[in-house]
């Protein structure tokens, strides 16, 4: 066993009477794992909460970017308990619900909508709220380590609201190494801002800024503009809605979103942007002075101390200065507009702009994935669309159309292998190469296997079942497909290409007038050979019917039975030939 | 100054909280730490509405917030199914401003502003949606009452003025109003005058589910239950009895549930609703159901003293935080205790009761709580002794006949008091006197709602020989005028069209109805032998007899008449047909 002195976590306590609340926060968050072990932490809280929980407990746990917190409330005795319970279950992980819990967490994560992929990729930051393709690697041990690593006491702070003080008991695990920093920041490697196709009903402006106290201002001030613009006098809105979200410590994220109703999403979502944009030009004193006096209310409040308690036990965690209430209320007072147009030009230069209508919004484009340098290699086309995958040693490139992705396999965030042999290649910045036996006619499973997975390491593996591989498409998709890949081939290479595929074109069409010849040859040969087939079939028959009248001879009948079969004979070959050259397929070869 | 008629509340029970009277209004006070609270509350909620009227109440909350909303204060309104509300918090300036600006718009709606704040009104509904809760509350309720939650606001389209400012005169008055102000006396110049009225009821319990435990089907992720018991301690703690039981047998000891929801809510001074909603983990929907109607049904018989215990410590200790909170803290509270006309017991007395509430009562309400219950889930319940909720009316429509183009089983019926659908499993009617609201569109579809929740959509498109103008000339004159909405014309894609039996079927489907019996074709086959042999042998010995030629067919005649045989067959019984 540790010592005390190295399983303890921090301690602030603050006085409130009535209701007691706790908490423990926890310097882990999703930007501290990898695609393939996204949503261990939230995992490791689900099943921590799940040994404490009893009906009618007030408690709720959320896992943000890089800090974790766990708030209970109720009487003294219950919070306590129930802080201590939960502390031991993150030492000795029970893990006998994991397929509940993860079910649960992917059900409660489909309907959000992820935007900070489209900000940092699919890596640190960008793992960010919903993402749990690792659950599916996630091993007991594994989720039981991540319990003992990452909460641990030196790496969490306990706050404690009430009538008195409580010698709180947190037998957390021991720690294992030095308080972690929190994970650097990717920075975004595209011109901002910049349209991301993230999904939604709503038009959201997502920014990254510095976590000043003019946040909180331009936030209530942007909220309020909407709020008067889109709802009060337009209608056209009814949830106008800004967020200040803690980052890393240093930043943090501000999100201002407006909810759109299809009739008028369009003139809404232009001004959303209106409203929004003049800000970073001009602010005006009334606007900011009834802003800074809503958020000024709650400073009225009694027990000041208590109410920034769970702000202060996080700034503790990363690292940074915890203001006194008062030091706060001044901050806030001393913000002026230049403050707030300045870090609202901050805000437009660094955002992504989720728009459920239209793109380019605010003279935006889309922000790119996959848009390296596109690899060579093998080159495998696709039956189902005009679309092509090159694998290389490099990494694999896929042409859609005319658009490149690219996945490097020394930049590669994860390869989701399906048992049916289907792959998914996906890169750090989120972009995505299927390579599908069912859409390739040169490319199988095994094929896959040499050429992607061994360039894959083993630990950005992971294996996801899923029901059925996507279909092989039909025929007259498969022929759409290649005119379009002709069709573009001839936009794209001009007449060069042209001559070339009309050489090919000619030799291919004196193949198919060799090939309709000789099937009519066949169809000749072939009703010449049924006719002398059928004719012997008769002869015989009434040479019998004769034999039996007793006027018949054995020897005509036994030659007309052998001149009708060589016939029969000769009917079948030139059938399956007539057959084969005139493309009657009998059906696909059922998958082998 | 008129006295407030209704009979002073005993407040005894709440030290620290005074009553004082403004323009009419009760205004509840007890002082407060830091900034000022104040609200007002008005027993008028969206079940006193009708289907026709659905979202005048809430127009009305925000045509009277209009002023404020943009205001620096910390500031909402909502408008429940039992009573609308308004509430402040922040300077006592900023709660005399409030509730004086509240209270002089509900006098003088700003009424040319009617049409933004429908908008807005649709844009908030734009965002919903309105789940299973939907379905249990109009199976319960019908299109009336409790039952127009499960409805969006359809009243929107049709509201007029006049209606609005009548609606406000009626059920926004002094009466009908208790406000609070977290201070310890009145503040200087607050202004609550409102129009006279009188103290309203509570939105009539309307109930069309019948006698006896129902179930409704569909619900594919669990279980909801809803149900109504005798208002009173003992729902409460039944709630908290039912919460244990269900923790430990679907989450503690199994892995049944993802989630479990217990909650009650108050009605009218005799009922309760008690809802429950439990989650099945993946694949374990239908154990949850069957896990929620063993528990309910084990608590008829036996409750634990484990979890009588647990029920009654979880209702103790919430009773104790109240009763050491600040009294400002219980004002909301009060008032809305008040205006809904429930007892004001103080934590002490309710604290006696919850310790008189025994096991045998826990067990009436668990048998109330199995009678009447609702339930949804995913398959059907007739095991546990529910029987299916009613999918049809009672009476079948009679009078000129459509039949649905795509389905010709089912018909549409335009009698003389109503319309209605029949089909041979059953009939839904509306009749005129008990719809409660008529959509219209100008291409002729109509939507008709009857009282019970039944609904009748009228698609001319999709009935054979059915005129639009036929439609309209028969509904539209028979109908109360003041429950029709006209909605705006329809994008011409969301007409629906109909797609009959496909042709190329219908042939086939009629030589398939055919005679195809096998005792028929072995006749057949008979009489093809039979004539081919009276043909052939007769044929062949007329031509012996009349001109001595001797033809030698050999085995041939047999042949073909065992080809032709075999054609009949295969004609007669196709592959697929065998």
């Amino acid at each position: 066993m540790t010592t005390d002195a190295q399983t303890r976590p921090r301690e602030l306590y603050a006085h409130r009477p009535g209701r007691a609340t706790g908490g423990l926060v926890f310097r882990v968050g999703y930007a501290d794992e990898t695609l393939p072990t996204s949503g261990t932490t939230a995992l490791v809280v689900a099943l921590a909460l799940r040994a404490v929980e009893r009906p009618g407990l007030d408690v709720a746990a959320s896992v943000g970017p890089a800090v974790t917190e766990v708030r209970v409330s109720g009487s003294d005795d219950r919070v306590r308990t129930t802080l201590r319970d939960l502390s031991r279950a993150l030492a000795d992980l029970p893990v006998r619900h994991r397929g509940t819990e993860t079910r649960a967490l992917r059900e409660r994560a489909a309907d959000g909508v992820a935007l900070p992929p489209w900000r940092h990729g699919l890596q640190g930051y960008g793992l960010g709220p919903g993402e749990y393709t690792g659950l599916y690697r996630a091993t007991d041990e594994h989720l039981r380590a991540w319990a003992r690593e990452r909460f641990a006491g030196p790496n969490a702070v306990a706050w404690f609201t009430g009538e008195t003080a409580q010698d709180l008991d947190l037998p957390l695990p021991g720690a294992v190494g030095p308080a972690a920093l929190p994970p650097p920041v990717h920075g975004p490697e595209q011109p901002l801002p910049a349209d991301a196709p993230a999904g939604g009903a709503r038009v959201l402006w997502d920014a990254l800024v510095p976590d000043v106290p003019a946040a909180a201002v331009l936030a209530e001030v942007a909220r309020r503009a909407l709020f008067k613009n889109l709802r009060h006098d337009r209608g056209w809105t009814y949830d106008v809605s800004t967020s200040v979200d803690v980052l890393d410590g240093e930043r943090v994220t501000l999100q201002i979103a407006a909810g759109l109703r299809p009739e008028t999403a369009a003139a809404a979502t232009g001004e959303f942007l209106d409203t929004w944009g003049r800000l970073r030009y001009a602010v005006d004193a009334d606007e900011l002075e009834a802003a800074r006096a809503h958020l000024l209310v709650t400073f009225d409040e009694p027990h000041q101390e208590a109410s920034w308690l769970p702000d202060g036990a996080v700034r503790t965690l990363l690292g940074r200065p915890v203001p006194t209430p008062a030091e706060r209320r001044a901050a806030l007072a001393a913000v002026t507009a230049a403050d707030v147009v300045s870090l609202a030009h901050q805000a437009w230069d660094s955002g992504l702009l989720v728009a459920p209508v239209g793109q380019g919004w605010a003279g935006t484009s889309l922000v790119t994935r996959g848009a390296g340098e596109p690899v060579s290699g093998r080159a495998f086309e696709r039956i189902d669309a005009d679309a092509t995958v090159v694998v290389g040693d490099a990494g694999a490139t896929l042409r859609h159309g005319r658009t490149r992705t690219t996945v490097r396999f020394d930049e590669t965030a994860v390869l989701l292998a399906h048992p049916d042999g289907g792959r998914l290649l996906v890169g750090l910045d989120g972009a995505q190469i299927p390579f599908e036996p069912t859409l390739h006619d040169d490319l199988g499973g095994p094929q896959i296997a040499q050429l992607v997975d061994r360039h894959v390491p083993d630990e950005l593996m992971v294996h996801v079942p899923r029901e059925a591989a996507p279909e092989r498409p039909d025929k007259d998709q498969i022929n759409r497909a290649a005119r379009a890949r002709a069709d573009r081939e001839v936009e794209e290479d001009g007449i060069l290409r042209t001559a070339g595929a009309a050489a090919a074109g000619t030799g291919r069409a004196a193949l198919e007038i060799g090939k309709l010849l000789v099937t009519l040859a066949l169809i000749l040969v072939l009703l010449a050979a049924f006719g002398g087939t059928f004719l012997s079939a008769v002869v015989v028959l009434g040479e019998v019917g004769g034999l039996l009248d007793g006027d018949g001879s054995w020897r005509k009948v036994a030659l007309t039975v052998a001149a009708g079969l060589v016939s029969a004979g000769v009917t079948w070959l030139s059938y399956r030939a007539v057959l084969r050259l005139g493309g009657v397929d009998k059906g696909d070869p059922k998958n082998d | 100054m008129t006295a407030v008629p209704l009979p002073l509340p005993d407040l005894s029970e709440f030290p620290g909280v005074t009553l004082a009277e403004a323009d009419g209004v009760p205004v509840l006070l007890a002082p407060r730490e830091g900034n000022t609270g104040g609200g007002i509350i008005f027993r008028v909620g969206s079940a006193h509405e009708t289907l026709a009227t659905s979202g005048i109440t809430h127009l009305i909350e925000h045509l009277a917030l209009r002023d404020q909303v943009l205001s620096e204060a910390h500031l909402n309104g909502q408008t429940r199914a039992d009573v609308t509300l308004f509430h402040v918090g922040g300077s006592a300036t900023d709660v005399v401003t409030y509730l004086n600006d509240v209270c002089s718009a509900l006098r003088a709606l700003p009424i040319d502003l009617i049409d933004t704040e429908k908008d807005i009104l649709r844009s908030e509904a734009a965002g919903k949606h309105r789940g299973f809760g939907a379905r249990l509350r109009i199976s319960r309720h019908g299109a009336r009452g409790f039952g127009l939650a499960g409805y969006g606001e359809r009243g929107l389209d049709r509201i007029t003025t006049d209606e609005v400012l009548d609606w406000a005169a009626t059920w926004f008055t002094r009466e009908n109003a208790v406000a609070w102000v977290t201070a310890d006396s009145l503040p200087e110049g607050l202004d609550l005058r409102l129009p006279a009225g009188e103290r309203m009821p509570p939105p009539v319990l309307t109930d069309v589910l019948g006698a006896g435990p129902a179930y409704l089907t569909g619900l594919e992720d669990g279980v909801a239950l809803d149900t109504v018991v005798p208002r009173g301690t003992a729902a409460g703690l039944t709630t908290r009895v039912l919460r244990e039981v269900l923790h430990r047998d679907l989450r503690g000891t199994a892995d049944i549930a993802s989630t479990i929801d217990v909650d009650h809510d108050f009605l009218d001074a005799q009922h309760t609703r008690l809802s429950v909603v439990v989650q099945g983990a993946e694949g374990q929907q239908g154990a949850a159901a069957g896990g929620l109607a063993d528990a309910l049904s084990g608590l008829r018989f036996h409750v634990t003293d484990d979890d009588l215990a647990a029920a009654r410590a979880g209702a103790i200790e919430e009773l104790t935080e109240a009763a050491v909170a600040p009294a400002a803290d219980l004002l909301p509270g009060l008032a809305h205790r008040m205006v809904t006309g429930r007892p004001l017991d103080g934590p002490e007395r309710m604290r006696e009761q919850v310790v008189s509430v025994t096991a045998d009562d826990i067990r009436a309400v668990a048998r109330e709580a199995w009678g009447n219950a609702l339930w949804f889930g995913p398959v059907d319940m007739d095991w546990a002794g529910v029987n299916p909720a009613a999918g049809w009316s009672e009476q079948r429509a009679e009078g000129r006949s459509f039949a649905l183009i795509d389905v010709p089983d089912i018909s549409l019926v335009l009698a003389a008091d109503g319309v209605g659908t029949v089909s041979p499993q059953g009939a839904v009617t509306v009749r005129f006197e008990d719809c409660v609201l008529l959509e219209t569109v100008p291409d002729g579809a109509r939507v008709l709602t009857g009282a019970d929740g039944f609904r009748i959509v009228i698609e001319p498109t999709l009935y054979s020989r059915l005129d639009p103008a036929v439609v309209a000339a028969h509904v539209d004159s028979r109908v109360p005028p003041n429950v029709v909405v006209h909605l705006p014309a329809r994008d011409p894609d969301d007409i629906p069209v109909a797609r009959p039996p496909a042709k190329e079927i219908a042939p086939r489907v009629k030589a398939d109805a055919g005679p195809r019996s096998v005792l028929a074709t072995v006749g057949l086959v008979l009489g093809l032998w039979v004539a081919g042999v009276v043909v052939l042998g007769g044929g062949q010995l007329l031509l012996q007899e009349a001109f001595g030629a001797n033809i030698r067919l050999g085995f041939l005649p047999v042949l073909a008449l065992g080809w032709a045989t075999y054609g009949l067959i295969k004609k007669r019984h196709p592959k697929e047909g065998r």
